[in-house]
């Protein structure tokens, strides 16, 4: 196997509030190979977004990455730079953002300046990183305005976002993501806020741009379907922590953690009676403010036993490439330290 | 945009018939008039006036016609520039109006220049640095300034002025320039008189803008764009002054227009307090004497002015923010 472009070791996130440390994210692992993607998937408050959020240091006080978290970027084999390391405001940082990582957010509408044009909203990631003229820059607003699949690009340059569609405010975030051909593209439940046939739309476009441009992605959701149709491998996160990581097949053929089974039953199918209600997951994503040392799932797993309320659970790998967090398949018991 | 900007010129004619018509009936509301007032005031001293001379005075004013020929023959001379006697002063209204009203639009707009100079740097500082020491003090001493009341605080500055600092405090320039023609002595005199009035009456304006600024710039910080802008990898100072601060100060920029008939009736009582020769004095001594004409072409002028500054900042924000639309 190559080297991984971006191998997340360790990750902590924790926002320290006045009710006690909340650990968004708590021991996260993961590798992003080059022109992979990888799905991250798990119920709200499960830490996604806190975990993309922080590979991009957009994490702000009170949250905090805490110190032994590694979130290594290798990019052309050169010596893997440990991003969790760099300074706030460091240059270092800023080459990195909207260069090697670029990120998209889920609700298109606020996530654009409401008084910047769209030309020039894209531009700006283009004059930052790879030319100080400015009719290039345009010239490649317009590329990636075409690339996306705008219709009317040259128009499009001189909109304001309240001027487009859901869908298409969708389309120039991308676009302006992909300004400057990062490697690695982090997009936060892109289609979350638009509507299912655009939400198809745009996942098949960035399946093809990740080709195009040779880039990984890591993506976030929270809806199965999504994770089938665009990624390789899947990792599902509970309260902070990865649970199961299988490829996408595995998972969705013989899931072993009860929380990722649930998950599935979750989802409704094509020829499912309608009489036959879909089965949600018992009780809701608690707060992690200080959980008890023991398998987090298990006040609302179906299949717990006495030790899943006496120790935490391992992440084992059982099989190549397939770990799953849970003493039904390993007796691991996790080292904190 | 044309037709926009003629469409509102004509609701601004028609609200300006209006305020005239409801500022004549409310000069004249209380009972007695100019003339009667003043005639009291003669025999108090001892004068002996007849009927005949008070008929006379009465037709000189043209007191004698019905309120309502009254009025019109003020609103047909208004609009042909002619404003009317000021039966205190003895003189045309438009002389008296047209002495005052360069030092009173001055003030206003230095003021005004100042109110934000102060304010939007302050604003911008608490915001980035809520909570610090700074945005502490500065929050502390914008609510002593909300709540002190500016005639008390042009009374503190002009004695801490003329005991620590030897000014002539009180009009706008020392005594020894009154009537003088200008020059450049009288011009740096007036410069030093300037900065206590203009302090005084942009204190609660400037601490009031410091707090909406900060407000707004605290919500914006937070919103997804910067985020987006961050993820870019622009530096933390472009970013800031680039989105959210751009988008916070776009009310303020454009609601300047507001901002002139607020200077204008907050500065009557510092103007008489400090003795400065602007209109609002004016007024409020045109008010008490039931001055009709003068008072009334006072407050005519003022509502023209808060029409046009409304008029402009609907502009301005048109401009400055694209996700206003002016129907035509
Ligand atoms: N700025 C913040 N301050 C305090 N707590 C936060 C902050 N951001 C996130 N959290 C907490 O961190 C936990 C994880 O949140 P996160 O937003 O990562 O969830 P998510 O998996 O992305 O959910 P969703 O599907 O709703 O986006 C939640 O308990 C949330 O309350
Ligand atoms: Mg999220």
């Amino acid at each position: 196997m190559p080297a991984p472009l971006l191998s997340i070791r360790n990750l902590r996130t924790y926002f320290h509030l006045d009710e006690g440390v909340l650990k968004a994210v708590d021991g996260v692992n993961l590798d992003l190979q080059p022109g992979q993607t990888l799905g991250i998937i798990g119920e709200s408050g499960s830490g996604k977004s806190v975990m993309a959020r922080s590979v991009m240091r957009l994490v702000m006080p009170p949250g905090r990455i805490a110190a032994g978290s590694q979130i290594l970027l290798s990019v052309d084999g050169k010596d893997p730079l440990d991003i969790a390391q760099l300074p706030f405001e460091s240059k270092a940082l800023r080459q990195i953002r909207g260069r090697l990582i670029s990120m998209i957010f889920q609700e298109p509408m606020t996530s654009l300046s409401p008084v910047h044009k769209v030309g020039f909203q894209i531009a700006e990631a283009a004059l930052l990183h790879v030319t100080k003229d400015r009719k290039e820059a345009r010239a490649i607003a317009l590329d990636r305005l075409t690339r996306v699949g705008i219709p009317n690009p040259e128009r499009t340059l001189e909109a304001y976002p309240h001027e487009l569609s859901g869908g298409l405010r969708q389309r120039v975030m991308i676009a302006m993501a992909l300004a400057c051909r990062p490697k690695v593209l982090i997009a936060d439940e892109p289609t979350t806020a638009l509507d299912v046939t655009v939400q198809w739309q745009i996942l098949r476009l960035m399946a093809e741009l990740r080709d195009d441009f040779g880039m990984s992605i890591l993506y976030i959701t929270h809806d199965l379907g999504v994770v089938a149709q665009i990624a390789e491998t899947v990792a599902v996160m509970y309260l902070g922590q990865i649970v199961e990581t299988a490829d996408v097949l595995t998972i969705f053929e013989h899931p072993q953690h009860p929380y990722t089974q649930s998950l599935l039953r979750s989802i409704p199918h094509v020829g499912r009676r309608s009489r036959e209600r879909l089965e949600a997951i018992a009780g809701t994503v608690p707060m992690p403010i200080n959980l008890p040392v023991r398998c987090r799932f298990a006040d609302r797993c179906q299949s717990a036993f006495s030790d899943c309320f006496e120790v935490a659970p391992a992440l084992v790998e059982g099989q190549p490439g397939h770990a799953v967090r849970c003493f039904l398949h390993s007796k691991e018991i996790e080292q904190h330290g | 945009m044309g037709h926009f900007i003629i469409r509102r010129l004509g609701y601004i004619a028609i609200l300006l018939v209006l305020v005239s018509i409801v500022s004549f009936i409310i000069i004249q509301l209380p009972p007695g008039d100019w003339l009667s007032a003043y005639v009291t005031r003669l025999r108090v001293q001892g004068a002996t006036i007849n009927e005949e001379i008070i008929q006379g005075l009465k037709r000189q004013y043209g007191l004698d016609q019905p309120p309502v020929r009254q009025y019109f023959t003020w609103v047909s001379n208004l609009v042909q520039g002619d404003f009317g006697y000021s039966f205190s002063y003895s003189r045309p209204v438009k002389d008296l109006i047209i002495e005052r009203l360069p030092a009173t639009l001055g003030i206003s707009v230095l003021t005004i220049l100042v109110t934000y100079l102060i304010a939007i740097p302050i604003g911008i500082y608490s915001a980035t640095h809520q909570y610090s020491v700074g945005d502490y003090v500065f929050t502390f001493l914008g609510f002593i300034g909300l709540s002190v009341p500016s005639f008390l605080l042009a009374l503190i500055l002009m004695f801490l002025g003329y005991k620590y600092f030897d000014l002539s405090v009180g009009g706008l320039y020392s005594p020894q320039y009154i009537g003088e023609p200008w020059d450049w002595d009288k011009f740096v005199d007036m410069l030093w008189h300037l900065p206590i009035p203009v302090l005084i009456i942009g204190l609660s304006g400037t601490t009031g803008l410091i707090r909406v600024l900060r407000g707004t710039l605290l919500d914006e910080i937070h919103r997804p764009y910067v985020d987006t802008a961050r993820a870019k990898g622009l530096r933390e100072r472009v970013l800031l002054y680039r989105y959210p601060v751009r988008i916070a100060i776009n009310p303020l920029i454009s609601t300047v227009g507001w901002l002139l008939p607020a200077m204008f009736s907050g500065q009557v009582i510092v103007s008489i307090v400090l003795n400065l020769p602007t209109v609002g004095p004016l007024l409020y001594e045109a008010l008490r004497a039931q001055d009709t004409y003068l008072a009334g072409s006072i407050v005519m002028i003022l509502s023209l002015f808060t029409l046009i500054g409304t008029l402009i900042s609907d502009i301005l924000l048109a401009i400055v923010d694209p996700r206003i639309r002016i129907e035509e």
